[in-house]
């Protein structure tokens, strides 16, 4: 009988297929638990799974007919001369059939594409069939040859071509693991066909590996040349092709311009060849974005760099593995090849700007075989020729002060040369230029203008220079320039040492020697620098007489500086534009109110709440006059005073104008109106801080719905959403749920802007903050270290992200008790928050008060007291006295005056502590409760007796309800109350205490329990003090009774319990002379002189011994008095 | 010959999930596939690849008005069409073995790719067994198989005939095709 089922087996199978190659061993050791024979069998299946090829991957049908191909009305009928055999192909545009002709004298067989109906209008397809004849004169063995053409008899056009027996190029390659070099020399094939098309005027327009056909033979052969002309509208806007066929074509390998409908040139073929090759020899797309997503697409063709070619290859993993294996190299050798000469070819055939490509298929052919050969190659990367020429040409960008400490940092003039450049080029470089261009055009046009003011034209225009740069990413700047700084230097590294330095430690290097530096900032500054101080400059001197064009281009300039976050620079300029639309327009009219409404907006960034609730107010009066309340200007001016009343406090308040706009925008603009999302998105977010997650649950979950269906998932306003319902997820204690949705946007940031983004590193950090919330502190330590890692190498050492991990990581330590290593990272929370955030931040304070807590457990309680006292110097002066936060750091400050032996300072901040979670929390509540006992534990500790015999009833009863009446801490309590009275000669007090206690004891424990001797124990000492001797007698001798039982458990002295009781006897022979008791005292003196013999001797201090292998005894009998103290009794 | 309007009435019984329908179009696609084959043969090449698809097209022309079937009922032609093949080129290959036994091969394999990446070939015989025992413990896994190798079937073409999703379709030939391998290596190596 098998242990196990093939379910199983399965199962186990499926799953870890899932996981990377790397990882399934330990997967199954860890699924199949010590079952050893199952283990084996999912192992043998992996490893038949793993050494399987092409194992019946081949059907038998060789074609794989797919099926389609044998239903069309038209297979066996007759098109011109050919009778139609089956259908062998067909796309968006129509289906191809075999056709063959069959004239008695010789057997042809041909492809014929019938292009489906209504794709084509009656007068392309008469210009159609004239250029055909052009197409019909390219002969050459790579190109498929167009023999014929005309119209079926129900109208549909169609062409007859050289039919070619072949395989995809991409699927040829692949199948025969062809090298990169027998690749590029079938894309050199490519090339030529291509050539010489263009020779004849011809021009592909859509070159994909779909039209690359390998015959048996190794001949490449392109298909459809000029076709795509006709038949994508793409490329041919005046088509008349219908939006639904531009859908179903992929724009894939097309140039930026063919996207855009501008004008195509034989360079837009070197752009699709570029990506071809690319392809070929990546096994990826140039771009992240999925292929299938054509909007999404097409944005990233005109505006994305591609990802280096090098780049694609170098990341780890199963993909990577198989794409090498089809290449017969491994990844450390492609990324080498393709990190030279070969990705510089390929990147200048990808450049957006068709002047800026090869100028011809001939360069691009022959720059391939240069690097073949190792000779020098015509393309540069782009900045060193081309763009260097243009920077010493304008003279324009300053190299900044960050330059300048990278320029000594690096010690390489190429390297800050270059980085100078990249500062201001990344992905806007043309955009800056263009801005520059287009202000000089600016002004020739306004010379012949100034008369006419004529504001619509203007306003396109300042709007073209704000969308140059609406969407610049400072951080990805940031990171680009990091990246590039790397390979330039890398590059130089090169050409200087002609030994084999290793590329990856050279790597390793440069990221350590910039590692912490945050090249965000400098992107910031640089852009500032370069490009907004000098439009601004520009505008002062250039529309000095033209306020309203001037006010206008102010305006755009402080709102793109608004967006990369540069508020304060923002405000002048800003300002300005007000003011001048004021005087120009007046205070009512929507240009002015527009200007007043991005000031709100920009006031919110600066953290000034009432001024911005001021501006945006005035914005929303107004407009709500002069647009309506309709308008979505309104609608989002009116979330700027939402907002900035809700940072005020008044969360009530802002909820009702939300609410309000929210069901105008419903109302006037539906439900999926980016808008009304917007709206939604902070309406969820505020009922989520008001704790109302359910009427946030269905705002947030619209929000990201909406998005989805529109295809749109990576919208920043999607991905907030999916935050926002991650924590509503949390608060309705659905944490896997809430989990899965942080990972989810982890993973969305990282496909989106990639592992470096502060987005992703920031979503990593907050996924590791919940994984603490919910105790899963592996995962979380996993997870937050790597952040932290990355966060201080790519964004450096003091900022805010970084310090966010590191608190995290050090609250794990924390609870583990990793001490000195939690230390470490507070310290570096601590160093960089007073840095980054200055002292008073809150969050400074939360990392000062975690360290401390960490020095006060270690001991170091005099670093801990100055810290504490610092910090809660600067709280007292911000927080109202009953602030939780404030409270925790003067109870810790508390604790470390206790443990520095000045119990009497402790009290006040013990007290304060107190009073201050009672006034804040009341007193049933965990942290007044710990509070209190602190506090009564150094009364206790003073021998303030009467002062812990008044809180600790307080303390008892908190105690009770919170850990129940039997947990230790809670004895502990009744213990020392029952101590205290008894010293305090309260025995009335006390005896109904020790009554009380003993039958709660008594209730519910084992007989010998320690903790009901020391009950007894204190019971006989209440009843001494009551003058009921013999009572008292009989307790002690059971006390006695039950430690000699149960020594071990116990640090309470026999010899003690021994002496009290021969005490006890005398006592009580004295008060009554017939009592005759000499016997018991004299016994009871032996035993206590016999027992101490046994025990170490420390007669001064009651019980004083901690038991440190048994918890519950350590927490019972740890020392309460102080060691002076000894217990008096008559 | 069966009137293509039969089959086809069949077939889109077989694709609304009508078993019987299906039982009943195997017999029908079967002899007719072997009339073909055999008519053939006689003059064929050597190549059985090119001969099998164009003996399922050919057969498929003949039973099925086109005009009347969508594209989920092609599915399930092909899908019982991969059965017939399957028996078809078992049988031929068994043939094959007795008119060569005594001379050289014991076993003859169906010489083109159907073979991994190092060419080898792959015995049909062996694989047509091995594919009857993983159908004792994994009939659909099984079934998806013979549907891709035999039938040519895409992912969602399975996904159709056998009414799970594509994903599932996957899972089964992942599976199948690593039981399969070792089924068969380690015949060949006698473990």
């Amino acid at each position: 009988m098998r242990e196990f089922t093939e379910a199983e087996v399965a199962r186990i199978f499926d799953e870890a297929l899932t996981l990377p190659r790397e990882g399934r061993m330990q997967f199954i050791d860890r699924a199949c638990g010590g079952r050893d024979a199952l283990r084996r069998e999912v192992a043998s299946l992996l490893t038949a799974h793993d050494g399987a090829g092409h194992f019946l991957n081949q059907s038998v049908l060789q074609e794989q007919p797919g099926i389609t191909q044998f239903a069309d009305p038209l297979l066996g009928r007759s098109i011109g001369p050919y009778v139609v055999e089956r259908r062998i192909g067909g796309g968006g545009m129509g289906d191809v059939f075999l056709g063959r002709r069959d004239d008695q004298t010789f057997d042809l067989l041909v492809a014929i594409k019938v292009i489906r109906r209504g794709i084509l209008g009656e007068e392309t397809i008469r210009r159609f069939a004239l250029e055909r004849q052009l197409l019909a004169n390219l002969t050459h063995p790579n190109i498929a040859r167009l023999l014929d053409g005309g119209t079926t008899e129900d109208g549909q056009p169609y062409l007859v071509m050289e039919y070619i027996q072949g395989e995809r190029l991409d699927h040829w390659c692949d199948a025969r693991c062809l090298s990169i070099d027998a690749r590029i020399d079938l894309f050199l094939q490519i090339c030529e066909a291509v050539q010489e098309a263009h020779r004849h005027l011809v021009v592909h327009r859509d070159l994909k590996p779909g039209n690359v056909l390998v015959t048996d033979e190794g001949i490449v052969k392109l298909l459809d040349f000029g076709l795509a002309r006709w038949v994508s509208p793409r490329a041919h806007p005046t088509g008349d092709a219908t939006q639904t066929i531009e859908r179903r074509l992929t724009p894939a390998y097309a140039s930026p311009e063919q996207i855009r409908g501008e004008s195509v040139t034989t360079t837009s073929d070197v752009y699709s060849l570029g990506v071809n090759l690319y392809e070929l020899l990546t096994g990826r797309s140039p771009y992240t974005v999925s292929t299938k997503d054509s909007r999404r697409l097409e944005k990233a063709i005109c505006d994305d760099e591609p990802t280096r070619p090098s780049e694609t290859v170098t990341r780890p993993g199963r993909v990577v593995d198989e794409i090498c294996r089809r290449r017969s190299t491994d990844s450390s050798r492609l990324c080498r090849r393709l990190k030279g000469d070969l990705g510089t070819i390929i990147m200048t055939a990808l450049r957006k700007e068709p002047e800026r490509r090869y100028a011809s298929v001939e360069q691009l052919a022959e720059d391939i075989r240069n690097e073949r050969r190792s000779l020098p190659i015509l393309a540069r990367p782009d900045t060193f020729g081309y763009r260097a020429q243009r920077f010493v040409q304008r003279n324009r960008l300053a190299v900044v002060g960050a330059v300048a400490m990278l320029l000594v940092l690096i010690g390489s003039t190429v390297v800050s040369f270059n980085f100078a450049l990249r500062e201001a080029a990344a992905r806007e470089r043309e955009r800056e230029q263009r801005l520059a261009a287009q202000l000089e055009r600016d002004r020739a046009v306004e010379a012949e203008r100034v008369a006419e003011q004529r504001a619509d034209e203007l306003e396109l225009v300042s709007d073209f220079q704000a969308s140059q740069f609406a969407d610049i990413d400072l951080e990805m700047m940031g990171l680009r320039l990091r990246d590039q700084l790397i390979v330039e230097r890398l590059n130089a590294l090169r050409l200087h040492d002609t030994d084999e330095i290793s590329e990856e430690s050279a790597r390793q290097m440069l990221d350590q020697a910039l590692a912490g530096m945050n090249f965000t900032n400098m992107a910031r500054a640089s852009l500032e620098q370069n490009v907004f101080q000098r439009g601004l400059h520009a505008i002062d001197e250039q529309f000095a007489a033209q306020p309203g064009i001037r006010a206008l281009l102010l305006q755009r300039i402080a709102g793109t500086m608004h967006s990369l976050g540069m508020a304060d620079s923002a405000e002048e300029p800003l300002q300005q534009a007000i003011a001048l639309k004021r005087e120009l327009y007046g205070d009512q009219d929507i240009r002015t109110l527009e200007a007043i409404s991005r000031l709100g907006s920009l006031r919110m960034l600066q953290s000034r709440f009432t001024a911005a609730e001021t501006a945006a107010r005035e914005a929303w009066i107004g407009m709500r006059r002069s647009i309506g309340t309709d308008d979505p200007r309104t609608l989002v001016v009116a979330t700027v005073v939402a907002a900035a009343i809700r940072s005020q406090g008044d969360r009530d308040g802002a909820e009702a104008i939300l609410t309000d706009a929210l069901e105008s925008a419903r109302a006037s603009l539906g439900d999926e109106h980016h808008t009304s999302l917007y709206l939604m998105n902070q309406l969820g977010y505020l009922h989520l801080l008001q704790g109302r997650v359910d009427v946030a649950e269905p705002l947030i979950r619209h929000v990201i719905d909406s998005y989805q269906r529109a295809g749109e998932e990576t919208h920043g306003e999607a991905m907030r959403a999916l935050g926002y319902l991650s924590l509503v997820l949390l608060r309705q204690g659905r944490s896997d749920e809430a989990l899965d949705k942080s990972r989810q946007l982890l993973a969305l940031r990282r496909v989106e802007r990639g592992d470096d983004h502060i987005s992703t590193i920031l979503a990593a950090s907050d996924l590791g903050r919940q994984l603490i919330a919910l105790q899963q502190y592996e995962e979380a330590e996993l997870l937050l270290h790597n952040t932290i890692e990355r966060s201080q190498r790519i964004l450096g050492e003091d900022h805010k992200v970084t310090m966010s991990a590191l608190t995290g990581l050090g609250f794990i330590y924390l609870r583990q008790r990793r001490n000195a290593e939690a230390e470490k990272l507070y310290r570096r929370a601590v160093r960089i928050g007073q840095s980054v955030s200055g002292r008073s931040h809150p969050d400074t304070h939360s990392a000062v008060y975690n360290l401390a807590t960490i020095l006060n457990r270690e001991g170091k309680n005099e670093e801990c007291l100055e810290i504490m006292h610092e910090s809660i110097e600067r709280q007292r002066r911000e927080l109202d006295p009953t602030n939780p936060r404030l409270l925790r750091c003067l109870r810790t400050l508390a604790r470390c005056l206790r443990d520095l032996d000045n119990p009497a300072e402790a009290e006040a901040f013990f007290r304060e502590a107190y009073e201050g979670y009672d006034a804040f929390y009341g007193p049933m509540h965990l942290q007044t409760m710990i509070s209190l006992n602190d506090y009564c534990e150094v009364l206790l500790i003073q021998n303030k007796l009467a002062g812990a015999a008044a809180f600790l009833p307080a303390l008892l009863e908190v105690r009770r309800r919170i850990r129940g009446p039997l947990h230790p801490q809670t004895i502990r309590a009744e213990f020392q109350l029952i101590t205290s009275l008894n010293r305090l000669e309260r025995f009335d007090e006390a005896y109904d205490q020790a009554r009380e206690v003993l039958a709660i004891i008594t209730a519910e424990n084992h007989r010998d329990d320690p903790r009901r001797a020391e009950a007894k124990r204190l019971l006989t000492e209440t009843l001494f003090g009551l003058n009921r001797f013999e009572e008292a007698a009989t307790t002690g001798q059971a006390a006695y009774a039950m430690l000699a039982r149960a020594p071990e458990e116990t640090p309470l002295r026999s010899a003690d319990l021994a002496a009290l009781l021969a005490r006890i006897y005398d006592a009580w022979q004295r008060a009554d002379p017939e009592q005759r008791h000499h016997d018991q005292v004299e016994f009871w003196r032996r035993q206590s002189i016999l027992d101490s013999e046994n025990e170490p001797a420390n007669p001064s201090v009651p019980p004083n011994r901690t038991d440190q292998s048994n918890p519950v005894s350590r927490i019972l009998f740890r020392p309460w008095f102080s060691p002076d103290d000894t217990l008096r009794l008559r | 010959m069966p009137h293509p309007t039969d089959v086809t009435e069949l077939l889109h019984r077989a694709s609304l999930g009508d078993r019987p329908a299906t039982d009943q179009l195997l017999p029908l696609v079967y002899d007719e596939l072997r009339r073909l084959a055999e008519h053939h043969l006689k003059s064929e090449r050597r190549d059985h690849t090119l001969q099998a698809t164009a003996l399922v097209h050919e057969a498929y022309l003949r039973l099925v008005d086109q005009r009347q079937v969508q594209w989920k009922g092609r599915a399930h032609f092909m899908a019982v069409a991969s059965m017939a093949i399957r028996r078809i080129l078992v049988d031929a290959a068994r043939a094959r073995n007795a008119q060569k036994r005594g001379g050289q091969s014991p076993r003859i394999s169906l010489d083109h790719e159907l073979v991994d990446g190092r060419h080898q070939a792959t015995d049909l015989i062996a694989l047509h067994d091995a594919l009857d025992r993983l159908a004792h413990e994994h009939p659909e896994k099984a079934r998806v198989v013979e549907m891709r190798f035999f039938g040519g079937l895409s992912i969602d073409e399975c996904a159709t005939v056998l009414g799970v999703t594509g994903r599932s379709i996957e899972r089964y030939w992942q599976f199948a095709r690593a039981w399969l391998f070792r089924a068969l290596n380690q015949e060949q190596c006698g473990v």
